[in-house]
């Protein structure tokens, strides 16, 4: 009896901690999502985010852009190559990392750590120069090199801890089966680390997704813009269309939840237990 | 099949030496077991053969073929890990037939090999399952499974019944060696226990520091152990060591120390014995009061009990003799009181003598 009261105590607090924080989360996208669907240019002062009158003006506002299909597929095009290309150059070298020792390792280790301090604006001038030297300046390819910078060393990181937790038996057994090391790695490595990839690939696509500086540096086509540039775009310096900016941004953040949806079961760990005892 | 031919293997990591000129023979359809402690490197000397680690000397002969540079899938072995190492990502079957269809075995055949482990083996109602709904003894299993769809020319085994609980190792260690009577292949086993490495082998190398210490049928090792080491690791409880001075007296040698005297036979002391310190070995399994002897007893302990554990058909009496701790196991019948003095008897032949300083046995010593 004096158990369950406390189990009930225990799930109320509970609740109630996880319900501040849903709201403390989710109340600016409330704002949002009301701002876009309210009449109007600016959000209202209020305190609960409810429009006043409903309206669909600014979705179509931010839809009937002249290039905003092909800005989209930009986007898309972009993020998805720049986690194509992270989770390529990144697998192997993870790999390596994880399984070799070789001279220059730890040095080689550090150095990609390094790379991490910096934030990417801090190299916007030399990639611009580096980017018009080769011809890519204005190129959705100069882009991707540029956030390739940032995504493949992370990925590195994230892959090696990956790989770090797949028990090498597992390779050898397939090796003693039959396969040679690279494929053993294919074939056994690769999907243990499924979970691993799919969220390191996430995690880059987002990132992609969602720059904006050097997007914006290095982009001047207006059919090429990436989203969060068009976006922005909205907001100018003379006048605010924040009911547009509002439902674009929500329009812009869809791909993101829909590909979170399917990665979650990924996302749960949990693949490699039960291959090695448990 | 083929059998195994180990000659002079050598293996460093680094500045340590793991294994120093092992020599290693297993015939066609043999079962060899590699035991020894922790560190003794015989999981190494294993991957060596498997060709996980490459040997920095020696060869590793597979009947006629030299295997010693070969890659892991070039020598047609089949091991089971310790950890099992099943595919995380396939179903049973497919972790079976995972290799065979590296090797492009026809279809058909993958099918009659799957059947024919999974009924030897029990795995029928497992086939669609993953690893990770298995049991320990399951995957254990299976683990074997995948090794006998092979029809490798060896099999080895790392280990492979330590993760599993005492009841289901007792039975598994069984279904092992049913298992290779009925395949007949040859295979390599590394165990640190003892009561495998006794029960499984039709030759047994006990590895120390990297050395074969001993090899042989295992009671034969376990009967004449060459070192004390050896004598030492099989048997439990473990023999009984005591500091002792080796003597001739009246025409005969005696070893006697505090509270004992004792006769060895001839063939325990080798040629030419000299009077000296040595150890003295008694195993307690073959120490029994002189009236349950059953033999002609060759010399008197005199210990004094200090605990009995009475586990029903024997007891282990917790002893000192002299000063040192002395184990006996007695029949169950006997229960002297704590405290009482005991007087046990030995038969020559159970009698083992090695020297103080090297700890070979006296018939086994240099030069």
């Amino acid at each position: 009896m004096n158990e369950r009261r406390v189990g009930w105590v225990e799930s109320a607090l509970s609740h109630l901690a996880i319900v501040v924080g849903v709201a403390f989360s989710l109340y600016p996208v409330l704002w949002v999502v009301s701002t876009a669907l309210s009449a109007g240019s600016a959000p209202e002062r209020r305190v609960l985010p409810i429009p006043r009158s409903l309206t669909l003006d600014h979705v179509h506002h931010f839809l009937s852009g002249p290039h905003v299909v092909s800005q989209a597929v930009s986007s898309l095009v972009v993020s998805v190559a720049t986690a194509l290309v992270g989770i390529a150059i990144a697998l192997p070298a993870a790999y390596a990392l994880s399984r070799f020792t070789f001279v220059g390792k730890e040095a080689g280790v550090r150095l990609l750590l390094a790379t991490q301090m910096f934030p990417m604006v801090a190299s916007a001038v030399p990639l611009y120069i580096v980017l018009e030297t080769l011809g890519l300046l204005d190129t959705r390819t100069g882009l991707v090199v540029c956030y390739a910078t940032t995504s493949v060393p992370f990925a590195i990181f994230q892959l090696r801890g990956a790989f770090d937790t797949i028990p090498k038996d597992l390779e050898e057994a397939a090796m003693v089966d039959g396969a040679t090391r690279f494929g053993a790695f294919v074939r056994v490595v690769l999907p243990a680390a499924r979970p691993a990839i799919a969220v390191t690939g996430l995690f880059a696509f987002m990132s992609a997704y969602n720059e904006f500086i050097l997007a914006a540096t290095i982009l001047g086509k207006e059919e090429a813009l990436t989203l969060p540039v068009v976006l922005q775009r909205f907001v100018g310096e003379h006048d605010a269309a924040w009911g547009a900016f509002a439902a674009g941004s929500i329009l812009v953040s869809l791909p993101v939840m829909l590909l979170f949806y399917v990665v979650q079961k990924n996302l749960v760990a949990g693949l490699t237990a039960g291959g090695v005892k448990g | 099949m083929a059998q195994v031919t180990i000659r002079g293997v050598e293996k460093r990591f680094g500045q340590t030496r793991v294994l120093s000129g092992v020599d290693i023979d297993v015939p066609d359809g043999g079962f060899a077991v590699l035991v020894g402690p922790s560190g003794c490197g015989k999981s190494t000397l294993l991957r060596l053969i498997a060709g996980l680690e490459e040997a920095d000397g020696g060869s590793i002969r597979f009947g006629d073929r030299d295997v010693t540079r070969l890659a892991p899938r070039d020598r047609d072995i089949a091991m089971v890990f310790q950890s099992y190492a099943l595919y995380p990502h396939l179903t049973v079957r497919d972790n079976l037939a995972f290799g065979l269809e590296l090797r492009k075995t026809p279809k058909a055949e993958i099918e009659k090999r799957i059947t024919e482990a999974s009924e030897m083996l029990g795995l029928d109602p497992l086939l669609t399952r993953f690893p990770r709904q298995l049991s320990g003894g399951q995957r254990q299993r299976v683990a074997m499974g995948r090794a006998i769809v092979r029809r490798a020319q060896v099999f080895l085994f790392d280990e492979p019944l330590s993760n599993l609980d005492a009841a289901l190792r007792a039975q598994v260690r069984v279904d092992i060696k049913k298992l290779h009577d009925r395949i007949g292949a040859t295979s390599v086993y590394v165990t640190h226990d003892q009561v495998e490495a006794m029960t499984l082998a039709d030759r047994i190398f006990v590895l120390n520091r990297g050395r074969v210490e001993q090899s042989g049928p295992p009671l034969e090792v376990y009967a004449r152990p060459a070192t004390r080491f050896v004598a030492a690791f099989l048997g439990s409880p473990a023999m009984n060591f005591i500091d002792a001075e080796l003597e001739h007296e009246g025409g005969r040698w005696v070893v006697r120390a505090p509270g004992v005297s004792v006769r060895p036979s001839v063939s325990a002391l080798g040629d030419a014995p000299r009077p000296g310190k040595v150890v003295l070995g008694l195993r307690p399994h073959d120490v029994a009061p002189p009236e349950e002897l059953g033999k002609e007893g060759a010399g008197e302990i005199h210990a004094q009990v200090e605990v009995l554990e009475a586990l029903g058909t024997e007891s282990f009496a917790h002893c000192t003799v002299g000063e040192l701790p002395f184990v006996a196991r007695l029949p169950g019948a006997s229960r002297p009181a704590k405290g009482s003095a005991l007087l046990l008897g030995i038969a020559a032949e159970h009698v083992h003598v090695f020297e103080a300083d090297s700890g070979r046995a006296l018939w086994n010593r240099e030069g």
